[in-house]
């Protein structure tokens, strides 16, 4: 399994720095949730990693080599990503989709092995698609359709799997879905997940380890029990917030705490 | 779709072309039955007037619009997956824009070059073609945020300023108007062997290298991010697509003029019955936009007989009407 780290990395557009000095290791095997205010970069940063926008500065290594120096078919038979768009409104079946994933170990000109086609299949399989593959992409459910864009990562072998925002129009049931799946690649197949998420309370519940951008770079990083503090999270998200715990797993839950000027009414009946 | 049932509908859809390819080699001025048609093009018979009509000018024009009709068509499918736009056509990038005025201006000057047996028009027409495109792609690529949205945005501002420069032109040449006008509503009135040997390499060119890139092209349909995280050269890609689109297109308007709506309606019918998946889209594409071609010139030359009409008025009468069917039976389906 290759690994992924960054060194003194800015990341940002042609006008703007929007990170700067971020140096992280993601670890083999384990889930590195990425959180933040809205615009804090948590997109750019991601974005970045994943060879969608060249680094400012500083270097993404990908294996002791650099992202950029490498060809983009050689990083993407390592590292997967799904962007959060992935709608299209000239559909594939899924199963056409799902196969795109195999172009860069196969190539975009040579028709797919019968070893393609058979990880395209485990890749459905995995992801609970399996029999739907003639449906079209934008004939899915949200959930259905975030499982298919796993499904095609998945067929593209990665060490490294990056996801950006994949619960974010989610109900509980197909985030706790999703994420259930995303966990069982990290920690049952040994690969290293990157994955943006809005929630808090679910970021802490599936990562191992928790970095909050804020500030132009990362504010904090560790475990979910070291950045979900009170006082980080309030002064990162300028407003106040209470940490407690997940009554089953003690991770943190972090909940508004705002100062009420108007307490909320209790109505006696 | 299953591979069988794919193979099948290709067939039923080759039969078709083949079946409207003997209807209107007969239909014209002089009415020939299929039959006898069908003992010429076997080689059984191979002289008389039927024989001459036939070989010298209805089969080269035949087969001339399945050629142009089948590479709009390529480029239309191209183009719409390329920019994930369901109203992308061949002339998205100001291919029809620069041949527009390249022929206007050879018709408008009197120009009489000839290269190769060929007049000034279509040669204009074609590399003015070329130039557009060539202009719009480095207009585009230029800016910082070189993306497949500005590529668009050039190809429409540029061929807004072109259209405006050939309607100024024809406007102080009232004395080619005319003939300037006819050629800009497209037709095949007049084409022979030597307009299709000169055609054909290119839009063959053009349509395999796309197909080609069938895969490149699901990859990008399916977003530009998605495109890059497959590893796909996104820029080189694009530029390959425009290009060989580009080819098609500029070859099929210096022989036929601008033809409307086949690029764009072609598309979307092969992709009802074939879906979206390029490597079956554009060869189903390139049957339809055939059949359909060949259709519109059949009735641009019966329906008012012995006169003609532009075939391109017919293909954008019919083509329109068929287009706003579509966008109706499938507005559930079409999701912006």
């Amino acid at each position: 399994m290759k690994k992924l780290r960054t060194e003194e990395l800015n990341c940002g557009y042609s006008s703007r720095t929007v990170l700067e000095n971020i140096c992280l290791d993601i670890k083999e095997g384990s889930i590195l949730g990425l959180i933040g205010p809205n615009g804090s970069g948590k997109s750019t940063f991601l974005n970045t990693l994943a060879r969608m926008i060249k680094p400012k500065k500083g270097k993404i290594l990908l294996a002791e080599k650099d992202l950029w120096k490498i060809s983009s078919r050689e990083a993407a038979s390592t590292m997967a990503f799904t962007p959060q768009d992935t709608g299209s409104t000239l559909p594939l079946t899924i199963n056409q989709f799902v196969q795109l994933g195999r172009a860069p170990h196969r190539g975009w000109l040579l028709p797919l092995t019968a070893e393609d086609k058979k990880v395209v299949n485990d890749a459905l399989k995995k992801t609970g698609l399996e029999g739907f593959q003639d449906r079209y992409i934008t004939e899915l459910s949200g959930g259905e359709q975030q499982r298919a864009a796993l499904a095609r990562v998945l067929a593209q072998e990665p060490d490294i799997l990056m996801l950006d925002e994949p619960t974010s129009h989610l109900d509980i049931k197909y985030q706790t879905e999703i994420l259930e799946m995303v966990a069982d690649l990290a920690h049952n197949q040994g690969i290293s997940v990157v994955i943006s998420i809005h929630d808090l309370n679910t970021a802490a519940l599936y990562s191992d380890r928790l970095a909050l951008i804020g500030k132009g770079g990362i504010a904090a990083y560790g475990t979910p029990e070291e950045v979900l503090k009170e006082d980080i999270l309030t002064e990162i998200y300028d407003t106040p917030v209470i940490v407690t715990s997940h009554p089953l797993f003690e991770t943190p839950m972090v909940m508004p705490g705002i100062n009420r000027k108007i307490k909320k009414k209790v109505i006696n009946l | 779709m299953k591979r069988s049932r794919f193979v099948i509908s290709l067939i039923i859809l080759l039969s078709i072309a083949l079946g409207v390819t003997i209807f209107s080699v007969g239909a014209g001025a002089v009415y020939i039955s299929p039959s006898r048609v069908f003992q010429v093009l076997s080689g059984s018979v191979s002289q008389g007037t039927e024989y001459v009509i036939i070989m010298n000018l209805r089969l080269p024009r035949v087969i001339l619009a399945a050629f142009i009709g089948g590479g709009l068509a390529v480029a239309g499918t191209a183009f719409q997956g390329m920019f994930r736009n369901p109203l992308a056509d061949p002339y998205v990038v100001g291919a029809s824009g620069g041949a527009a005025l390249g022929a206007t201006m050879a018709i408008a000057f009197g120009l009489s070059i000839n290269i190769a047996g060929f007049n000034a028009v279509p040669i204009t027409a074609f590399f003015g073609s070329i130039a557009a495109v060539f202009l719009v792609y480095l207009i585009a690529e230029s800016g910082n945020s070189a993306s497949t949205i500005s590529l668009l945005l050039a190809g429409t501002a540029l061929s807004t300023i072109l259209s405006s420069v050939v309607s100024l032109i024809m406007l102080l040449s009232d004395k080619t108007l005319h003939e300037t006008y006819t050629w800009l509503l497209g037709g095949l009135s007049g084409r022979s062997w030597n307009d299709l040997t000169s055609t054909a390499p290119f839009i063959i060119l053009g349509s395999l290298a796309l197909w080609f890139m069938s895969r490149p092209l699901d990859a990008l349909a399916s977003g530009e991010k998605t495109a890059i995280s497959l590893g796909l050269p996104v820029k080189k890609t694009r530029a390959l697509i425009v290009l060989m689109a580009s080819l098609t297109t500029a070859a099929a308007v210096a022989a036929g003029g601008i033809i409307g709506f086949v690029g764009l309606v072609a598309p979307h019918i092969a992709r009802l019955f074939f879906g979206s998946s390029h490597r079956r889209l554009i060869p189903a594409s390139m049957i339809t936009g055939a059949i359909l071609l060949i259709l519109a010139d059949v009735i641009s030359r019966t329906i008012v007989a012995p006169m003609e009409l532009p075939a391109g008025i017919i293909t954008s009468i019919t083509g329109g009407i068929f287009f706003l069917y579509l966008l109706k039976a499938r507005s559930g389906e079409l999701r912006g």
